[in-house]
């Protein structure tokens, strides 16, 4: 399954932002279908913001003239349900609180990465950074540009999250 | 075979050792380490055939590690397991040592791939 085509990209955020917001959406598709055995995603909606409350793992991809930053977000189920898939583990079987985000983080990583190789072509100094898990909220400034996309990473109800600092 | 595995994050040792036995390595002795410096160590300790490591970690990056057991003579074969897998990392990985680089996510067969040329 292939990601939707995102459409009117330019009328809501400008079309660099986009770009790194379909990076996302097609590096979230490969994960879902290679690291999580997911049949893919599909794509429910998209709206500027971000989600609140949240919980689930943030990772930056810096250069240059980048400074970025990439969420998988959901619930307390949401992630329990990443991380089973990612080690393979079945739904009954128990998870502490550190091995979820400890897999979840390792979520993050894997779409971060996804991220940065289709993006080089825009700065070849790309850093991927480590990634951080998160339980409540991001408070948003003027000076913040947040975009939201949510989507079906196989059966589990996903956020996906793009930040940038406005230079 | 004596291989170490290293990487930040349990659950992706767990993972990379699940592939291993999935690729024929199910005899093989797997030691772990959660960054390069633990990693520095344990090569010095256990003395792997064969070194596995991701790229980013904290403290020590993958690299950092691998130039480090460069730097004192130490010839392990070493691959990296890593989500970074642009042309210019993987450049930067073999121009330091490395024999493979295995991006993330992988197959059992990238595996395979790997590490029959790696344990050759």
């Amino acid at each position: 399954m292939t990601p939707a085509t995102r459409e009117g990209t330019e009328t809501d955020t400008d079309s660099s932002f986009g770009e790194w917001v379909e990076a996302l959406v097609q590096a979230a598709d490969e994960l879902a279908t290679s690291a999580l055995s997911f049949d893919g995603i599909e794509r429910l909606g998209e709206t500027p913001g971000l989600p609140d409350p949240l919980e689930g793992a943030f990772i930056a991809l810096v250069g240059e003239d980048t400074n970025v930053q990439f969420g998988l977000v959901g619930d307390e189920t949401t992630c329990a349900s990443l991380a089973r898939s990612l080690l393979f583990m079945e739904p009954e079987d128990e998870l502490c609180d550190e091995d979820v985000a400890d897999a979840v983080n390792e979520v993050a990583n894997i779409l971060g990465g996804g991220v940065k190789r289709r993006m080089m072509h825009r700065d070849s100094t790309l850093k991927l950074g480590l990634p951080v898990f998160i339980k409540g909220t991001i408070h948003s400034s003027s000076h913040l540009e947040a975009w939201t996309v949510a989507v079906n990473l196989g059966p589990v109800p996903v956020k996906l999250v793009a930040l940038r600092h406005h230079s | 075979m004596k291989i170490l595995i290293v990487d930040d994050s349990k659950a992706m040792r767990m993972i990379v050792m699940r592939h291993l036995r999935q690729a024929g390595y199910g005899d093989a002795d797997l030691v772990e380490a959660a960054n390069g410096a633990e990693g520095l160590e344990t090569t010095r300790r256990e003395v792997p055939d064969l070194v596995l490591s991701d790229w980013n970690m904290p403290e020590m990056n993958g690299h950092e590690f691998l130039c480090a057991l460069r730097a004192e003579g130490n010839d392990v074969r070493f691959g990296f397991v890593t989500s970074e897998s642009t042309p210019e990392m993987r450049a930067l990985a073999t121009g330091s040592g490395a024999e493979f680089l295995i991006a993330k996510p992988f197959t059992v067969e990238a595996f395979e791939a790997a590490l029959s040329g790696a344990a050759a």
